[in-house]
């Protein structure tokens, strides 16, 4: 019998040599030059740049920002819409979303930027009314509608330690079944690997064979761009998704600010 | 120490069948008898095997155990100031349900009342006697996480209504029959009024009072009950601490008429966590677990079989170390009016669409 050895991905620790060798490898090509952008510090010139939308937040948009949405690539986010979309759950009545995020990795305003959108688009429908309280810019506890009379409540923070992971819970809840991307009775993330060692402890959670090694966030970004280069979304339509998303932000802090439900 | 001679009154409320064991254990405690609401009540109570005298006819309970102290006064909302009066002018101390009343004047009249005749009125807001919500003010107390910025708790259960009907009835767990909304077929009195442990916790923890309350309804879950079972809330505190809590009952559930096991749908039955964001750090607190898991009888459903349920020790201590030191409880009624003030702002701010400023 002769043994092979199971493939392995190729290591390339670059994310733009990633998206490059994914595009080659699926037949793909972009008419346009571009870059990959992981912040708002790598922005390039003259070239297409793909980003997360939420990076642009303080930006002036222009034709070569292309604003994505790279949470919408992560797999448990693809399964909880799938459940929705698909009636496993029925009836859906309250979303449940958390999230517990270091100040280094995001701000206030990129966490709601991406809260919101995934409220949205779990849920099915666009944010009609909100009402917001937040603290010093750090702490948030906002309740909104969507226009199919779901409700959806988001508890967001960005004080968890520096260096500690994103806590982050999405429930759905509905007349027929609950759907969540937490474990029943848990209250943290789960990880895949947990090594213990005589040092500190550490822990894996690795998604995707293709992008093996690069964090969630990266991989999430090299497949949005990836999906943007197959089937493009005019830039008009991600220039107009990202307005509405800014604007729902700035509904968010004006509700605070006034202490008023804002109906959209 | 004399132990203190007690009763329950009614037998209808959902934590009734929580005291049988405390009464029957706490040696501080002689449980001399029970007055159930209905013949069918009785019937059950009976078949239970305590051995202690059920009546259907409180006045007759207390003519024949002159001796009685106290009572747990385990019955419907809108039972509680007619019982509350029953007791009060004997001179016998009372544990109240969470809910004394919604109707504001009614509960005035409960203060008076009590401040009037010397008794003892505790709530029951057991989840004070939880040893992680002990450990919780501990270390807010030791200020581990700096001062206080945000603050979430869920107190999410499946609903009761089907063993315990009266939480369904509008005019009986509310206290009148009043819409939620113009426009919406449902009244107030379901979940929000199950669930006051969050509003209090919070008032607590923070040490500060609700500065604004807003609160939207969702659809429910169960269209076939007329009061509402899905809800979430949002406000601020004084001090400026933004919160977020959900008092649902979003947790679905068999319809049985006695609580027992197979009564989850969901695997988790009942849910408290409670979140506090502070300058310096953050706390995730689960009050009841972690747990075991099943998948075997009656439904061959995976399962959350919870570990321990020991609130009611510590709350009937309490309860009797007042009665006996002639002390006051820490959830007494002047203390507990305004987080049913901030319940009933829910509502209010449910109907008129906007938050409710206090």
């Amino acid at each position: 019998m002769h043994l092979t050895t199971t493939p392995h991905p190729p290591q390339i620790s670059n994310a733009n040599d990633a998206l490059r060798h994914l595009l080659e490898k699926y037949n793909a090509s972009a008419s346009f030059g571009w870059t990959l952008a992981l912040n708002a510090h790598e922005l390039a010139t003259g070239s297409v740049t793909f980003i997360s939308g939420g990076h642009l937040i303080q930006q002036t948009l222009t034709p070569s920002l292309y604003p994505l949405r790279p949470w919408r690539e992560e797999r448990r986010f693809v399964e909880l819409r799938s459940i929705v979309e698909k009636q496993t759950v029925e009836n859906v009545s309250l979303l449940r979303f958390r999230c517990f995020s270091p100040a280094q990795s995001e701000s206030l305003k990129e966490l709601l930027y991406r809260e919101f959108d995934l409220c949205e688009w779990i849920g099915g429908g666009a944010i009609t009314s909100l009402y917001s309280t937040i603290t010093r810019d750090s702490v948030a506890n906002i309740i909104l509608s969507l226009s199919n009379g779901v409700v959806a409540s988001i508890e967001a923070s960005i004080l968890q330690p520096a260096g500690s992971t994103r806590q982050d819970r999405h429930e759905v809840i509905a007349s027929r079944g609950v759907t969540c991307d937490r474990v029943v009775d848990t209250q943290v993330a789960q990880e895949s690997i947990y090594l213990y060692q005589s040092q500190n402890p550490t822990s894996y959670t690795d998604t995707d064979a293709e992008l093996f090694g690069f964090p969630t966030e990266t991989v999430t970004l090299i497949r949005a761009a990836l999906r943007q280069c197959q089937s493009p979304v005019p830039i008009e339509t991600l220039h107009a998704q990202h307005e509405h998303l800014t604007t729902m932000i700035d509904t968010a802090f004006r509700s605070s600010a006034t202490n008023r439900r804002i109906t959209l | 120490m004399k132990p203190v001679a007690i009763a329950m009154l009614s037998l209808t409320h959902g934590h009734t069948r929580k005291y049988y064991q405390t009464l029957k254990e706490n040696s501080k405690l002689r449980w001399v008898a029970v007055c159930a609401e209905s013949a069918e009540i009785k019937k059950h109570f009976d078949s239970l095997g305590h051995g202690v005298p059920c009546y259907l006819d409180e006045l007759e309970m207390f003519r024949k155990h002159p001796d009685i102290e106290a009572v747990v006064i385990a019955s419907a909302n809108q039972r509680h100031l007619a019982q509350m009066k029953l007791c009060a002018e004997r001179g016998i101390h009372m544990l109240s349900m969470k809910i004394p009343s919604f109707d504001m004047t009614e509960y005035d009249e409960m203060i008076q009342l009590v401040e009037r005749q010397g008794v003892v009125c505790q709530i029951e807001l057991e989840l004070h006697y939880n040893p992680v919500v002990h450990r919780i003010k501990q270390l807010i107390q030791k200020d581990a996480i700096g001062p206080i910025l945000g603050f979430q708790a869920t107190n999410i259960t499946l609903s009761p209504v089907w063993a315990f009907p009266w939480q369904g009835v509008p005019e009986v767990s509310y206290g009148r029959r009043q819409k939620l909304k113009a426009n919406d077929s449902r009244f107030r009195g379901g979940a929000l009024c199950d669930h006051p442990h969050i509003f209090d916790m919070i008032r607590w923890m923070t040490k500060s009072d609700f500065e604004s309350i807003y609160a939207e309804v969702g659809k429910n879950l169960r269209p076939d009950i007329e009061v509402e079972d899905v809800l979430m809330v949002a406000g601020k505190m004084r001090n400026g601490v933004s919160f977020l809590l959900d008092p649902s009952w979003s947790r679905l559930e068999e319809r049985l008429k006695v609580p027992g096991p197979g009564w989850e749908v969901y695997p988790k039955r009942m849910e408290v966590n409670i979140s506090v964001i502070g300058e310096k750090g953050t706390l995730m607190a689960d009050c009841f677990g972690p747990n075991v898991y099943h998948n075997g009888a009656p439904n061959d459903r995976y399962t959350v079989q919870y570990t321990y349920f020991d609130e009611w020790i510590g709350m009937m201590d309490e309860f009797v170390s007042c009665i006996r030191e002639e002390k006051t409880p820490m959830i007494n009624l002047p203390w507990h009016r305004r987080t049913i003030e901030a319940m009933n702002a829910c509502y209010d701010s449910i109907e008129c669409g906007q938050p409710v400023t206090f």
